[in-house]
């Protein structure tokens, strides 16, 4: 009995081509899968702005000013962009370190305790080893190379070990990883508070602020140029941690495991990645990380900000989680999304003041700056699922073989 | 009233909204849903409250309009995770920071401005009978919501039949769906029922415990998150964790004010969450197995049920029909 085709014959589709020249289809296809990919951010970034500039408008504010205030608190004189760029480190590199544990599939919602942890170990690098302007040495005084790098080391264990802390937690301990990332940072943010406050062992003597004494000159980073309150230092550290980001994600095997756990631990662990000890370097080098972070905020170099304060982060830990799910796992983006941040948060202040004191003065506060941050994430992330459940991209669509399969008879 | 009542009457007083959140937390995730908004929730509806009552005069529009919000956000969250299937944990965190941060600008005009309370309605019998009497039936309403709660989300989840479907969609939410249960209906509704008790335990805050709206309440939203874990679903041993915090933070604020180091207050706020890892530590070990051979036999199902450990299995899972 003849076998029934199983499809008409059709002119067979033309076999690949050797090497990797695809044909003009293929790559037709790849960008038109592409546009979704790329138009899905923007759409939702596009949602977020619509949403703001309502409120502006329902507030009686013309958002071309807020723009324009928002530009003048940042990018119009060579200070603001100074002081620009020294947010922005701090910001940059904490999101570095999540873009490693969210690739892995974690949680790390310590971050922000990590970034205190960071904090704390540069202060008290600086109180063992730094001496000047009514600083004693705990320790021995050295010079400023060595003061700061110690300060360096003592936040990036700080912070590591923080994070490996909550790492153990989960592995070992069984604690719910993000219950133990809260309670880790309350933890910490408590301890921070011990130590500043008043009669704590960190706050000079006979002052009521919760905060140490300024850091002498030694301990703080060296400004550059004429700019008070932006220094190199951090922008070499961080340039150097990108690098190393880069490398990780997308040249090494462990940067493949990583990404393998975060798809499906069982599996990766089956296939024999070493599940729990990537956990615990991958949290702890995240932790590293966001120690610097803390360390950039509180070395200055100007002495306004070069001391240990009731709340050192700031909330940057929130924000770089912010950003790196908006970046999605993007290694390359993340330092452009870090920086838009920083835009936005570091303009907020200028569009706060701007507004009052413009005619009419509007009473506009400066929180509705992160309101556009967590809306434009919010939107990214709904255009993202709106976009894969209702305009799946080819690749996750279930294979067809009309275009591949030669006609059988 | 004497000190010892008076700082028992203090204490359900204060952990009241906590109470509330942790159970509306606790009903979402034990349907399987995780919604980590809680903290830009309450204080989303906790301003909400404020600033309606505010506005309208009316403390119920007020509470409603926080149950509205409170719910709302716990639609989104539900939304996303069963139509866009996306993940719990990232919208929930992203809705967190947003509600905080929508709480502080919307609440500008109405910061720091006087509330309005919530009638104090004291049962006159009941409340007269020594030591119990002003600790429990001194208070108003939602205080006494608060306890009820308790009770009437156990008696739920574990004596009727409704609440066994509960249990099942969110430990196994294939085999209640080949029994015919509508899960991700059930899902939507029970997210929206715990957000709406969200909302109400925001209003608590604002009409009860600490009147008025002020940016202080960041941070209640992850103890009442952290508190259901603690508790491990289990709506009794949930309460008494939010009791638990609300005593230390009282004995921490006597301290505070009787010395004028801050110092042994600092330390006494750290103490729960150490209890807290503590705990938990120790119930997901193998200890807890040993104290349990301890018991007499007879007793030792029930001493078994009460120290289990573990959050609904199917918890943070999207449920998708094949």
């Amino acid at each position: 009995m003849t076998t029934i085709p199983e499809r008409t014959t059709a002119t067979p589709a033309p076999a690949p081509q050797a090497g990797f020249r695809a044909d003009r289809g293929q790559v037709w296809r790849w960008i038109l899968d592409l546009i979704p990919t790329l138009l899905t951010p923007f759409a939702g970034i596009a949602a977020a702005f619509g949403i703001v500039i309502l409120i502006l408008t329902w507030q009686g504010a013309d958002p071309r000013l807020a723009l324009d205030f928002l530009y003048q608190g940042t990018l119009a004189s060579a200070a603001e962009r100074a002081d620009l760029v020294s947010y922005w480190m701090p910001l940059a590199i904490a999101a570095f370190g999540l873009v490693l544990t969210y690739t892995a599939g974690l949680w790390n919602i310590g971050v922000e305790g990590q970034i205190i942890a960071g904090a704390i170990g540069a202060t008290w690098a600086a109180r063992l080893f730094a001496e000047g302007e009514g600083w004693r040495a705990g320790i021995a005084p050295l010079s400023h190379g060595w003061v700061l790098l110690l300060s360096f080391v003592f936040a990036a264990a700080a912070g590591g070990l923080w994070a490996l802390l909550a790492a153990v937690l989960k592995t070992r301990g069984g604690v719910n990883e993000i219950f133990g990332g809260v309670a880790l940072n309350f933890i910490i943010q408590t301890f921070n508070m011990y130590l500043v406050s008043n009669g704590g062992p960190w706050q000079p003597v006979g002052s009521r602020a919760t905060e140490t004494a300024a850091f002498p000159e030694v301990a703080r980073l060296t400004p550059f140029g004429d700019f008070r309150h932006l220094s190199l230092t951090p922008v070499y550290i961080t340039t150097v941690a990108f690098v190393i980001l880069l490398l990780i994600m997308y040249v090494s095997r462990w940067g493949l495991q990583l990404r393998a756990m975060g798809k499906n631990l069982r599996s990766a662990f089956l296939l024999g990645v070493h599940t729990e000890r990537n956990v615990l370097a991958a949290m702890m080098l995240c932790g590293m990380l966001a120690g610097l972070a803390g360390a950039f905020r509180v070395m200055g170099p100007y002495v306004t900000r070069a001391k240990l304060t009731a709340n050192p982060s700031g909330g940057i830990g929130f924000l770089a989680i912010l950003i790196v799910l908006l970046a999605g796992m993007s290694a390359l983006l993340t330092p452009f999304v870090s920086f838009a941040f920083a835009v936005l948060s570091k303009g907020a202040q200028k569009v706060e003041s701007g507004f009052q004191w413009s005619d009419p003065p509007v009473n506009l506060d400066r929180s509705l700056v992160r309101v556009l941050q967590s809306t434009i994430v919010l939107m990214v992330v709904l255009a993202f699922g709106v976009r894969n459940r209702f305009f799946p991209p080819r690749s996750a669509q279930p294979v067809t073989d009309d275009d591949d399969e030669v006609a059988r008879t | 009233m004497i000190g010892l009542e008076s700082t028992l009457s203090g204490i359900v007083r204060a952990a009241a909204p906590i109470v509330i959140a942790a159970q509306g937390e606790l009903i979402t995730e034990r349907s399987g849903v995780i919604n980590l908004s809680l903290d830009g929730s309450i204080m989303l509806s906790a301003m909400t409250a404020h600033a309606v009552t505010r506005t309208t005069g009316s403390l119920t529009q007020g509470v409603l309009a926080a149950m509205a919000v409170g719910a709302a956000m716990a639609f989104v969250v539900v939304f996303s995770s069963i139509a866009l299937r996306l993940n719990q944990v990232a919208v929930g965190f992203v809705l967190t920071i947003l509600g905080a941060d929508l709480a502080i600008f919307l609440g500008k005009p109405h910061f720091n401005q006087v509330g309005r309370e919530i009638p104090h309605m004291p049962i006159p019998v009941l409340k007269d009978i020594p030591l119990i009497g002003p600790v429990l039936f001194n208070h108003n309403i939602l205080i006494y919501i608060s306890l009820i709660l308790v009770v009437a989300v156990t008696f739920y989840i574990y004596r009727t039949r409704a609440g066994l479907t509960l249990r099942a969609i969110g430990e196994h939410p294939e085999a209640a769906f080949v029994r015919g249960t509508p899960v991700n209906t059930l899902r939507h509704v029970y997210t929206l029922v715990g957000g709406a008790l969200v909302g109400l335990a925001g209003a608590t805050y604002s009409l009860s415990v600490k009147l008025g709206w002020r940016e202080d309440l960041a941070g209640e939203g992850w103890i009442a998150l952290a508190i259901v874990i603690f508790g491990l679903w289990i709506p009794a041993r949930v309460a008494l964790g939010a009791l638990l915090i609300a005593g230390l933070r009282s004995i921490a604020i006597d301290l505070q004010s009787s010395k004028v180091l801050d110092l042994p207050a600092q330390i006494v706020n750290m103490l729960p969450w150490f209890l807290m890892i503590l705990t938990l530590m120790v119930a997901t070990s193998g200890v807890l197995e040993r104290v349990v051979r301890f018991t007499p036999e007879r007793l030792q199902p029930a001493v078994r049920r009460f120290l289990r450990a573990g959050p609904p299995a199917a918890l943070g899972v999207p449920f998708e029909k094949h």
